[in-house]
């Protein structure tokens, strides 16, 4: 099993205090437990699991699979598994609907809890390093539509981040408008004004971010993302 | 048997010779802690006809006797839970005692398997995780 570092933890929802002990020691990760979605709630902002366990029928006729949507949001890259003991439950398709990625079923068998959280952390680690993209010092969530610079975080709208996304893939390279346009909308016939609307948007936003990564229009051709290197004093006095 | 070997043997293979301390132990300790208040709740719930109440703590009965491995208890309390959330009128016919019986069989079936292992006295303190 892989080894990971002493400061990491797995969250567990369940009222069985027996559960978040043998996923413990499966996982030889420590496991905070929670027995209420509202307990798990108030912690939610100021935590950072590597997975999350939810039982799906709790106490006091509480369903786990309220909060799942949340710690979706929350963490879009955190495994989260859902558990239940029955394999009819009727509840595991919705589970998947709210963004859960797997089940275990009770009782939890310690080599299958290993198995999953495995697969499903290498799974879900691929899909972000997919998702980030960088240009110069600005980098580009795409999970979360967000792009991080030197000076700034910006939210993008869905449209800006694919346009971004399709600048900063075709490295430096000109990309005709056409072609953004069919990138960011689909078979969706959009009008030049509302191209250079949302254009418009995603330069300021990458303003906020960073002095050195700017959009550039090449005329009659298309648009290109400029990435301006940093040149030391020394060497620009040469 | 009151103990599926099969789930005992799941956590055998946990403990390894440089563990802190063998987990079913720690496992049975919690079962044999929070069970008698829930069974206590279940016999009251039955007696005053309170289908959702049974078909709750049933559940709960169910999924942690599973995961000790208590398969007896669990198909007990499956089975009440089943007539709690299919016949909520019947729910005063559950009969509670094979399943407090199943539970004090599994109890001692713990003792003797542990006593076997040489475990029950040794139980480590398990170090509490805070959160900051």
């Amino acid at each position: 099993m892989q080894q990971l570092a002493g400061n990491q933890y797995v969250i567990t929802l369940d009222d069985d205090p027996m559960v978040s002990r043998i996923i413990e020691k499966s996982l030889s990760l420590r496991s905070l437990a929670f027995a209420t979605t509202t307990e798990f709630s108030a912690r939610i902002p100021t935590a950072e699991p590597l997975a999350v366990f939810v039982d799906i029928h709790l106490a006091n006729d509480q369903s786990g699979l309220d909060i799942v949507p949340q710690l979706r949001a929350r963490w879009p890259y955190c495994p989260i598994i859902v558990i239940t003991a029955d394999p009819a439950d009727e509840w595991l398709v919705d589970a998947f609907h709210k963004g859960a990625d797997d089940f275990l079923l009770k009782p939890i068998k310690p080599r299958e809890v290993q198995a999953r959280f495995q697969t499903r952390l290498a799974h879900l680690q691929d899909r972000a390093a997919k998702s980030a993209l960088m240009a110069g010092d600005v980098s580009l969530d795409t999970a979360h539509r967000v792009v991080t610079g030197p000076i700034g975080r910006q939210f993008l709208a869905p449209v800006e981040t694919l346009l971004l996304a399709q600048l900063i893939k075709a490295k430096g390279t000109v990309v005709p408008k056409e072609t953004l346009k069919r990138e960011a909308w689909g078979p969706v016939r959009v009008s030049d004004n509302a191209f250079y609307r949302k254009l418009f948007e995603l330069r300021r936003a990458l303003e906020g971010v960073s002095n050195s990564v700017k959009i550039q229009s090449v005329y009659g051709a298309g648009l290109s993302l400029d990435v301006q290197t940093s040149v030391t004093p020394a060497l620009a006095a040469l | 048997m009151y103990l599926d070997m099969n789930v005992l043997r799941g956590f055998e293979e946990l403990s390894g010779p440089d563990d802190d301390g063998f987990l079913f132990a720690e496992i049975a300790e919690i079962f044999e802690q929070t069970t008698p208040e829930l069974l206590g709740k279940l016999e009251s719930a039955i007696a005053g006809g309170n289908s959702e109440t049974v078909r709750q703590i049933a559940h709960r009965l169910k999924g942690s006797a599973a995961n000790l491995g208590a398969k007896k208890m669990s198909e007990l309390c499956s089975a009440a839970e089943l007539t709690a959330k299919l016949n909520p009128l019947q729910v005063t016919n559950i009969d509670v005692d094979p399943i407090l019986d199943s539970y004090t069989k599994t109890c001692a079936e713990i003792a003797l398997y542990l006593t076997s292992k040489n475990q029950r006295k040794s139980l480590p303190k398990k170090e509490i995780f805070s959160f900051n």
